[in-house]
């Protein structure tokens, strides 16, 4: 197990002077080096945390690349696959019916426009509203299709 | 003989069973006198007198897996144990560790003194008294501050675990010693209180109140350059290190200073 841990320690300082208003200041450490800045802005404090996150990740690639053999690359690969599967998963799904219902309202929305535009406009041309309820029709079977795969998909994890 | 443990945790790590100080190498592994000092600081953590071993060992051993983790912890446990009280019988934990299920601490009943509990007790006391009676005050604040070799754990120094109590210590250390040198200016014990505002200045640079007591006694003592110059200090770091300028209560008792006009303790 390879952990990298950045923590650190920070202190606020109130300072009151005879009836002025009270000023702020801080120190901030970094306790796996034990570096430590002041400041009087915290905009100063997060940058430190900043610095010292983004050199930890640095060098925890850099050590990867020294260390880490092809096949242990595609080990801690799979393994991260493993862990994020499952929740892939949900994501898909959740990404799926969310699509879906976006269908069906698209396809209702087409529908009732299609309706309108058929009363208000007289002379419209055979053909044409042929070709517009093939294409509701062929809308409404792709959203049964899906809406099927969504089922198996779910029934399948609920049997995992 | 009941058998006593002293332990030093300010400024350096020692321990001294029944006044004798222990050598560096009883501990023989350096995991047992981590953990030792783990159970110090978890008893200087009123709330955690005893701990989990669960939390101990993802404190102590964070990269280690359940099994090797678990196998360390007995050695260093052990280990302890030999380097606490080497003449217990087999198997048995040292009078000075407590376990209590799967938790372990340091026993409370046993005889343990450390200096920081001392530091941190002696420091109350002495707020108490301030309203009674300056002197005593003073003197027990002193005898408080006596116990502030320095910073908590050194050699734990990069020890997420220690660093929560280091802080607290040190805070208190700079609060305490600001009272003291403020009590001492009302005794005309300047030197000493700015000895006191020097310390708490290697500490914390921008300390602005440990300035203003140095100016305060500098002035008392008839040394109006060394005042004037103490607040030069004062500017200057603030305005290079965090680019603010002084208070305006350090700067109007600069132009008092300057003008030569009475100051008097705060």
């Amino acid at each position: 197990m390879n952990q990298e841990v950045v923590s650190f320690m920070l202190r606020f300082i109130r300072e009151e002077s005879n009836g002025q208003p009270a000023r702020w200041r801080g120190m901030i450490k970094h306790v796996q080096s034990d570096s430590t800045a002041d400041f009087a802005h915290f905009s100063a404090a997060l940058e430190f945390m900043q610095n010292h996150v983004n050199e930890t990740i640095r060098q925890s690639f850099g050590d990867e690349e020294t260390l880490l053999t092809p096949e242990e690359i595609l080990a801690e690969t799979a393994k991260l696959w493993g862990e994020l599967a499952p929740r892939y998963t949900d994501i898909v799904l959740q990404s799926m019916e969310l699509m879906l219902e976006q269908g069906r309202r698209v396809g209702e929305s087409m529908a009732e426009s299609m309706a309108n535009w058929g009363q208000g406009v007289q002379q419209v041309n055979q053909e044409q509203q042929t070709q517009m309820l093939g294409l509701i029709e062929r809308l409404t079977t792709q959203v049964e299709t899906l809406t099927g795969k969504v089922d198996n998909l779910e029934a399948r994890l609920r049997d995992e | 003989m009941t058998k006593s443990l002293r332990v030093q945790t300010l400024g350096m790590f020692r321990v001294w069973l029944t006044g004798e100080l222990l050598p560096n190498v009883v501990w023989k592994r350096e995991k047992a006198q981590r953990l030792f000092q783990f159970l110090v600081t978890a008893r200087l953590n009123d709330s955690h007198n005893i701990l989990p071993k669960e939390r101990i060992v993802a404190d102590l051993w964070p990269t280690l897996d359940d099994n090797r983790a678990d196998r360390d912890f007995k050695v260093a446990l052990n280990a302890l144990n030999d380097a606490l009280e080497p003449d217990r019988p087999a198997r048995t934990l040292s009078s000075f560790i407590q376990r209590s299920g799967l938790a372990y601490g340091l026993n409370p009943d046993a005889d343990i003194q450390i200096d920081a509990t001392d530091f941190r007790q002696g420091l109350k006391i002495a707020a108490r008294s301030e309203r009674d009676d300056t002197d005593i005050a003073i003197d027990q604040y002193r005898a408080a501050l006596d116990h502030y070799a320095g910073d908590y754990l050194p050699d734990a120094m990069y020890e997420d675990w220690a660093s929560l109590e280091r802080e607290r210590l040190q805070t208190l250390y700079l609060s305490g010693a600001m009272r003291l040198a403020a009590l001492l200016l009302r005794r005309e014990g300047y030197q000493e209180s700015i000895h006191l505002c020097q310390s708490v200045l290697m500490i914390d640079r921008y300390w602005e109140e440990a300035y203003r007591l140095m100016m305060i006694g500098h002035a008392l003592r008839g040394n109006r350059p060394l005042a004037l110059r103490a607040y030069e200090q004062c500017r200057q770091a603030l305005t290079e290190g965090l680019d603010l300028l002084p208070m305006e209560e350090t700067t109007a008792l600069y132009h008092r200073i300057a003008n030569g006009e009475a100051v008097s303790p705060p």
